[in-house]
């Protein structure tokens, strides 16, 4: 179909319905009539062809019959008259009659004038050109004579053709009109009630209303048409009714459910842990915000993925790690369910899962904090035992050791009993020994406290200690000058030194062997060195570290975990205080110690003190006698225990001095308001139980602000002795205590006055 | 003989006659005559018992002196009427009745020329020459009308003689007597 065609077509289809009636009457009536009447025109035309050939044949034939004679006798005349015949019919030309040498007897025009014939043509035929011109062999007796040629002319074909056609012209108008006529009056039956309907289509189109109805004209289709149409719309109208209320009810329902979507939804992502839902073919089709990012994946990337590519995990013991999208491993706990849904059973299976890292550490440092905390309690509880044990043994030394050596003091040096006594006092001395590392390892044994170079102290302290080491094993120094000074016990130094460089030389054995001792300092934090052994947390700066290296067996893990533990020993001859003595001490100190051994291989031990910025003070040399000077003066002497009281009175009083007593604090405070004017100093013991030291000290430095008090105690806390500093002590006395350590301190005390 | 080559022959011999008639020439003037003695037997219908038999020659007798010579004989050779032949015969004296179809009487023949015609019997065409023939009684007369050679008909005669004469041959005639 061409474009002309397809928009005629469309020209047609979009015309209104009458319109198109109309056209399609119309077009249908010329059309019909056109091909009618061309069929007619033409069929004519031929006929008339055929039928004008047949009677130009007949007429030459009877000219030509009738022209014989006029031939046969050559009469041109005769041959004319007949020949003037034809005038009958307008439409013929001329007509000539030839002799059959071709000369013309006779002819005819119709015009009158003489007509030049044109050659003739042998035989008989029909030439049509512009005109007709027909040939006719004229014959006698069957003999042909002569020829006859007629020319016709067409005037009669284009009449009759101009007839017919204003004939079918007239006819088409005609018919057209009628046909205009009749169907402008019959098209309103048909187009009435379509354009009707079509009007109550469009405006049920427009207006949306169901409840318009078409008019119904006529009973045919259109009429079956309209109620079909009719019917459709109450149909629509009450099935809009149902849908407008199942709609409603629809979207009640689905306004509740997704409510209730996003509600779940929003808890989902809410919660803290990971959430994973997978349907029946375990591809994820929902993961939480937490879930996604423990995964390390994004949304994209998990959502209907199969759960086993997404959520990968490995079992290693009790534990469930979970591998991410960056290959890390997570600590997680994990629970899994099947979603059952009503009806359908398994519809796909939740998985809930949690990163366990933070609450493993945290479980793993309470654990630590505990062991902490218990190490703490138990050195705690340890320290009081042991605190308790020496305070009690310090009172009863004191009267041990002090009676003793007053004892040998009366004796000759000839007598037999001294050195008996000799040994007492040696024993005494041990057992002093004993408890002040009881107390070191409580904490409690630490009372002066000096700016301290450490490599000096070592030079000093070596001599002192190398009695029980073995010829088998050498000692090797290497000691830093120039440290930083450390705030130290020295007497708690000394301890440290001596069992640490003991031990050292016994874990050699009987074998030859070699005990490196050397100091340093370094630069430490709690990074390099984490706390161990029960200590505190170090305090990062630079300390000041005393190093005791061994060639000798080495220890086994188990058995460095136990080394500071009170009364574990590996020797057969020890006590097992000694490392908890130096432990002790170093907590005391606010230093640390490191262990490196490995069975074997030999032990180091690295024990570091915070340096501290100050410059060792060259130490003030107190002359020291041999035998103290009789001393003068009233010393009050105040303790609870009264073996120590008598001790002391015993020793002061050989010694020259007047001694007043009192059991407890306020009988102390009592005997010094008392006796105000005659008591030159006050020896006070801490620990008593009706008025402690501290309170008496205080009342006392009340009626007399320049009292000398020498405060005296077996496990004194270096915080109180610190205190007691700023309070004008006059000394310290350190139980237990030899009648030459009080006579010392006493008779210091008595020259240099109070308040040191 | 084929079609075209009669129909050639034929228009030679007419080519003669139309030279003849044409030119009026006094020694034509029996060659036209000849022609015309044969091209009346196509325009006139002889009773069937003017033949003895249906191949009985059709005879053109020739009374008195012939004034065609060879002319008459070299036209007439080789046709026939219908199925019979046509033959030329010459007679001093008149012929007995039902030997001759066409008679030509000469000028030479005067005397009891109205007897002779009378005496030939019926179903002979009786031809001669001048207006005094047909009263004498002949049925077609030559004449020289224009210097042309054109004949005049006695019906009356042709009837008594029971000759049907063609219409179309009265036609041609210059007169034709009732």
């Amino acid at each position: 179909m061409n474009r002309a065609e397809a928009s005629g077509s469309r020209f047609l289809r979009d015309l209104p319905i009458r319109q198109k009636l109309m056209a399609v009457v119309l077009l249908t009536t010329t059309a019909a009539l056109l091909v009618a009447g061309i069929g007619l025109v033409a069929a004519d035309f031929f006929l008339f062809r055929g039928y004008l050939e047949r009677d130009l044949s007949t007429l030459a034939r009877i000219v030509g019959d009738n022209s014989t004679a006029s031939l046969e006798f050559n009469e041109p005349q005769s041959a004319k008259e007949t020949l003037a015949a034809l005038r009958e019919r307008p439409h013929i030309v001329m007509a000539c009659i030839y002799q059959t040498d071709g000369t013309v007897l006779a002819s005819y025009s119709r015009s009158g004038s003489d007509t030049k014939c044109p050659a003739p043509t042998p035989g008989r035929g029909v030439r049509w050109s512009r005109d007709v011109t027909i040939s006719q062999p004229i014959l006698l007796k069957g003999v042909e004579i002569g020829t006859l040629v007629i020319r016709y002319d067409l005037g009669e074909i284009s009449e009759r053709l101009w007839f017919y056609g204003t004939t079918v012209f007239g006819v088409l108008l005609a018919s057209s009109l009628v046909a205009f006529l009749l169907s402008s009056k019959l098209r309103e039956t048909i187009a009435t009630p379509i354009s009707q309907l079509a009007q109550a289509t469009k405006s049920v189109a427009a207006t949306k209303d169901y409840s318009i109805r078409a008019e119904r004209y006529s009973a045919d289709e259109l009429g079956l048409l309209v109620d079909a149409f009719n019917e459709m719309l109450s149909g629509i109208q009450s099935r809009d009714t149902n849908l407008i209320k199942a709609l409603t009810e629809r979207e009640d329902a689905l306004g509740e459910a997704r409510g209730t979507r996003d509600f779940l939804r929003t808890t989902l992502a809410s919660i803290a842990d990971a959430v994973i839902s997978t349907d029946a073919s375990a591809r994820i089709v929902f993961a939480n915000p937490v879930a996604l990012a423990l995964l390390r994946r994004t949304e994209a990337e998990t959502i209907g993925k199969p759960v086993d590519e997404v959520f990968r995990t490995v079992e290693e013991g009790d534990w469930t790690f979970l591998l991410t999208a960056n290959q890390k491993r997570i600590p997680i706990e994990h629970t899994e369910a099947p979603i059952v849904t009503a009806g359908s059973g398994v519809g796909g299976a939740v998985l809930v899962f949690r990163d366990i890292t933070e609450r493993e550490r945290l479980a793993q440092e309470k654990v630590a904090t505990e062991e902490q905390l218990r190490q703490s309690a138990k050195l705690e509880s340890l320290g009081v035992l042991a605190g308790g044990i020496a305070h009690d043994f310090n009172n009863l030394l004191v009267g041990i050791m002090g009676n003793a050596s007053l004892a040998a003091d009366l004796l000759p040096p000839s007598d037999k009993a001294v050195p008996l006594i000799q040994d007492v006092v040696d024993a005494s001395e041990r057992a002093a020994q004993l408890t002040r590392q009881m107390l070191a390892y409580s904490g409690r044994g630490r009372f002066i406290i000096d700016l301290v170079d450490l490599s000096q102290e070592v030079e000093e302290i070596l001599p002192l200690i190398s009695r029980p080491i073995p010829r088998s094993v050498s000692v090797h120094l290497n000691l830093e000058p120039n440290l930083p000074a450390i705030e130290a016990d020295k007497s708690q130094l000394q301890q440290i030194l001596m069992n640490l460089v003991i031990n050292a030389a016994e874990a050699c054995g009987s074998h030859p062997g070699s005990v490196f001792i050397k100091t340093c300092r370094e630069k430490k934090d709690q990074s390099t060195s984490p706390p161990a052994f029960g200590l505190a947390p170090i305090e990062p700066g630079i300390y000041v570290c005393l190093s005791i290296k061994d060639t000798g067996s080495g220890m086994s893990d188990e058995v460095k975990a136990k080394i500071f533990d009170p009364f574990f020993t590996t020797k057969f001859t020890g006590r097992g205080l000694g490392l908890s003595a130096v432990l002790g001490i170093i907590r005391s100190h606010k230093g640390t110690i490191e262990v490196e051994s490995a069975p074997d291989m030999g032990t180091t031990f690295r024990v570091f003190f915070p340096a501290v910025s100050g410059v060792v003070e060259a130490e003030k040399k107190h002359p020291v006698a041999r035998r103290e000077p009789r001393g003068t003066g009233t010393v009050l002497v105040v303790d609870d225990e009264e073996i120590v009281r008598n001790t002391a009175r015993s020793a002061l009083e050989l010694s020259g001095y007047q001694v007043i007593l009192a059991e407890d604090g306020e009988a102390g405070v009592q005997k010094f308001g008392q006796f105000a004017d005659q008591v030159s100093m006050v020896i006070l013991d801490l620990t008593m139980p009706v008025m402690d030291g501290e309170s008496a000290l205080a009342q006392m430095k009340k009626l007399d602000p320049a009292v000398k008090v020498v405060l005296s105690s077996g496990f004194d806390r270096l915080e109180i002795a610190e205190r007691f500093k700023g309070k004008g002590l006059a000394g310290f006395l350190q139980k237990p205590y030899t009648t030459a350590k009080l006579l010392q301190i006493v008779g210091t005390a008595m020259v240099d006055g109070g308040g040191s | 003989m084929s079609q075209i080559v009669r129909t050639i022959f034929a228009a030679g011999k007419v080519l003669c006659l139309l030279a003849a008639a044409t030119g009026a020439h006094a020694a034509d003037e029996y060659r036209v005559k000849a022609a015309f003695l044969m091209n009346f037997t196509k325009f006139v219908d002889w009773p069937p018992a003017s033949f003895s038999s249906e191949t009985a020659p059709f005879s053109i007798c020739i009374l008195g002196s012939d004034p065609f010579g060879a002319a008459l004989d070299s036209i007439v050779d080789g046709e026939a009427v219908d199925s019979h032949k046509l033959v030329v015969h010459r007679f001093g004296q008149p012929p007995q009745p039902g030997v001759c179809q066409v008679l030509f009487v000469g000028g030479s023949v005067r005397k009891d020329l109205g007897q002779i015609l009378e005496e030939v019997g019926p179903g002979v065409l009786t031809v001669g020459e001048g207006d005094n023939f047909l009263l004498e009684g002949g049925i077609i007369a030559f004449v020289i009308d224009n210097r042309r050679v054109r004949f005049d008909i006695n019906q009356s005669a042709a009837a008594k003689a029971e000759l049907k004469m063609n219409a179309k041959l009265l036609g041609v005639a210059r007169s034709v007597t009732k």
